[in-house]
């Protein structure tokens, strides 16, 4: 796999209703529906939320492929989860294929803790696949500004996710860079057995190390000459405004997270 | 006679992780570059040009000596902000130097560091995307794009806060050929419009029609002169461990083979003395 193409949250780009809602709107609720995705506990109400999920996708016009590239990375994750939960010992069995046994508990809760997941980082995904990075954290920037009264930075605070989400993809094009290099040398670093491929982890992880502090180092130079001195005084350069596709969205989701916790209830 | 916009003045710099060690980056530094000069810095490795080019800025201040800029001392912090407009700086990795997500951000992050009104930002932004031809770049993400328009984002990014002066350290050395042409051209471009330049390289190509060509050489300035009388100095050669570039090398090969060819030191130079030289 080219792990370039693995980059996550990539933006798609759009004239959607939700690309053109408020990024502000957007964040608030997409902590919502990850809040209220901890608090519902039943089948039903993930059902709620997947389908109001499943809205949203097609609001915002974004490809099942471009859905896919996304959930690629984290797949593993979601097996793992699974996996996990299945073996666990109790209650009624299933089946039993012979040392391994699978309970019915196991089941349902496995599927249940893996929906959870694909929600919380599908939510996740949707946010960045309809907002740009720069009004993301410009967003995050305003949202976060009550902080600063509390003598939190919250300004350098966003500059950080900002400096963040702008050297991720440099970084991973660099691990894949690394990998050749290293593969060039005859090193092994995808397939061979699970401990193979941890000792492979090593020679990638150290000059990626390397690269990054190298880039901080230089990062902070050229940031310093361009005259940066702090978020004091900085320029607002673009100004966020609500509107009402803000208050349609926010209701539509409101609803839907309502009517999750609703269906929690009557369990 | 006129303040000069950079002058060091006997300056020295020890690393401070070496303060023990005897070994100076920089000793016994004079410079003078007055306003609108386009001066070549060349040197071989570890010859202490990137650490002279952080003095210039004030990124470090000399542990000898004195740097001025426009007249104020760097070692005075309440010059800083003002030296920091005066003299732009351009580092070589441009995936290092671009903090934004977007090239439009990137290059407004200077000019909001100033706080200047959103409209003059937004102006300041399209004519340095125009002028280096990266304005149907500005929404682009910087991963992106190739390396030269990196290091054309990063050279708008530092021309948007209107510097006097501009360091450039070793800007073209990870850029395909035709992109540092490209790049050189546009620094070319930046001097005739009375930006003052101190270009820092290791292609002796790129600096082989500066008026002023600098050379280090162990934490000292070598050489203080033009091109033309460096590049044909075998033992200045030797003792700074630098080589002429490509025409000077191959004028001097055809001489000594009798060929009639006068010295040269780019290619179109090298072409017009070939030419007339066959003409006689
Ligand atoms: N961060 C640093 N810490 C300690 N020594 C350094 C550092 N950077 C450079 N030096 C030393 O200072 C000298 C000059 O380096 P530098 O200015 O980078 O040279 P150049 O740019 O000409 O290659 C070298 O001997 C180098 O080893
Ligand atoms: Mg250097």
């Amino acid at each position: 796999m080219q792990i370039s193409n693995m980059v996550v949250g990539q933006f798609y780009p759009g004239t959607s209703i939700l690309h053109r809602v408020d990024p502000r709107t957007k964040i608030i609720a997409a902590c919502a529906f990850v809040i209220v995705l901890f608090m519902v506990n039943g089948f039903e109400g993930l059902a709620v939320m997947g389908a109001g999920l499943a809205a949203v996708i097609a609001l915002a016009g974004i490809p099942l492929s471009w859905l896919w590239r996304g959930l690629k990375p984290v797949l593993f994750l979601l097996v793992i989860t699974f996996a996990f939960q299945l073996f666990l010992s109790g209650g009624e069995e299933l089946w039993r294929l012979g040392p391994v046994t699978v309970y019915r508990a196991g089941l349902v809760q496995g599927a249940f803790l893996t929906a959870r997941l694909l929600l919380l980082v599908l939510s996740g995904s949707i946010l960045t696949f309809s907002t740009p990075p720069v009004l993301l954290t410009d967003a995050l920037g305003r949202l976060m500004e009550p902080l600063a009264k509390l003598k939190i930075p919250a300004y350098e605070l966003a500059l950080m996710m900002t400096i963040a989400l702008r050297f991720i993809p440099t970084l991973v094009m660099e691990v894949d860079r690394i990998i050749k290099a290293q593969k060039a040398r005859g090193a092994v670093t995808s397939g061979g057995g699970l401990l193979v491929r941890a000792r492979g982890i090593m020679p990638v992880l150290v000059p990626l190390f390397v690269m990054s502090f190298r880039h901080a180092d230089e990062l902070a130079l050229a940031m310093e000459s361009r005259c940066w001195r702090g978020g004091r005084g900085r320029t607002i350069r673009r100004k966020l405004a609500f509107s009402n596709k803000d208050a349609v969205f926010a209701t539509v989701v409101l609803a839907v997270l309502a009517a999750s916790l609703w269906m929690g209830r009557f369990r | 006679m006129s303040t000069p916009i950079i002058h060091l003045n006997n300056v020295g710099y020890r690393y401070p992780h070496f303060a023990e060690s005897e070994d100076l980056a920089l000793s016994g530094i004079d410079l003078r570059i007055e306003e609108g000069e386009f001066v070549g810095l060349v040197g071989a490795n570890g010859s202490g040009k990137s650490t002279l080019a952080r003095l210039l800025n004030g990124l470090l201040l000399p542990t000898a000596g004195e740097v001025r800029v426009g007249g104020l001392a760097t070692a005075d912090t309440a010059n800083l902000d003002n030296i920091r407009e005066t003299v732009g700086m351009v580092f070589q990795n441009p995936d290092s130097q671009i903090v934004a997500t977007s090239v439009e951000d990137d290059i407004a992050f200077g000019p909001e560091n100033l706080g200047l009104p959103a409209h003059e930002v937004e102006a300041r932004v399209e004519e340095a995307a125009r002028r280096f031809g990266i304005e149907r770049l500005r929404q682009s993400e910087p991963h992106w794009l190739s390396g030269g328009q990196k290091q054309r984002t990063v050279l708008a990014g530092v021309v948007a806060l209107r510097p006097r002066v501009l360091v450039l350290d070793e800007p073209t050395s990870m850029l395909d050929p035709r992109s540092q042409r490209r790049f050189r051209d546009f620094i070319d471009e930046l001097w005739r419009g009375g930006t003052t330049i101190i270009y820092i390289t290791q292609l002796m190509e790129e600096i082989a029609t500066a008026p002023r060509l600098v050379v280090m050489a162990g934490g000292s300035i070598a050489f203080d002169g033009v091109p033309a009388e460096f590049f044909p100095d075998r033992d200045l050669l030797d003792a700074t461990g630098m080589e002429p570039p490509l025409a000077a090398r191959l004028a001097a090969g055809l001489a000594a083979r009798g060929c009639q060819v006068r010295p040269a030191l780019t290619l179109p130079e090298l072409v017009a003395n070939v030419h007339a030289g066959s003409q006689t």
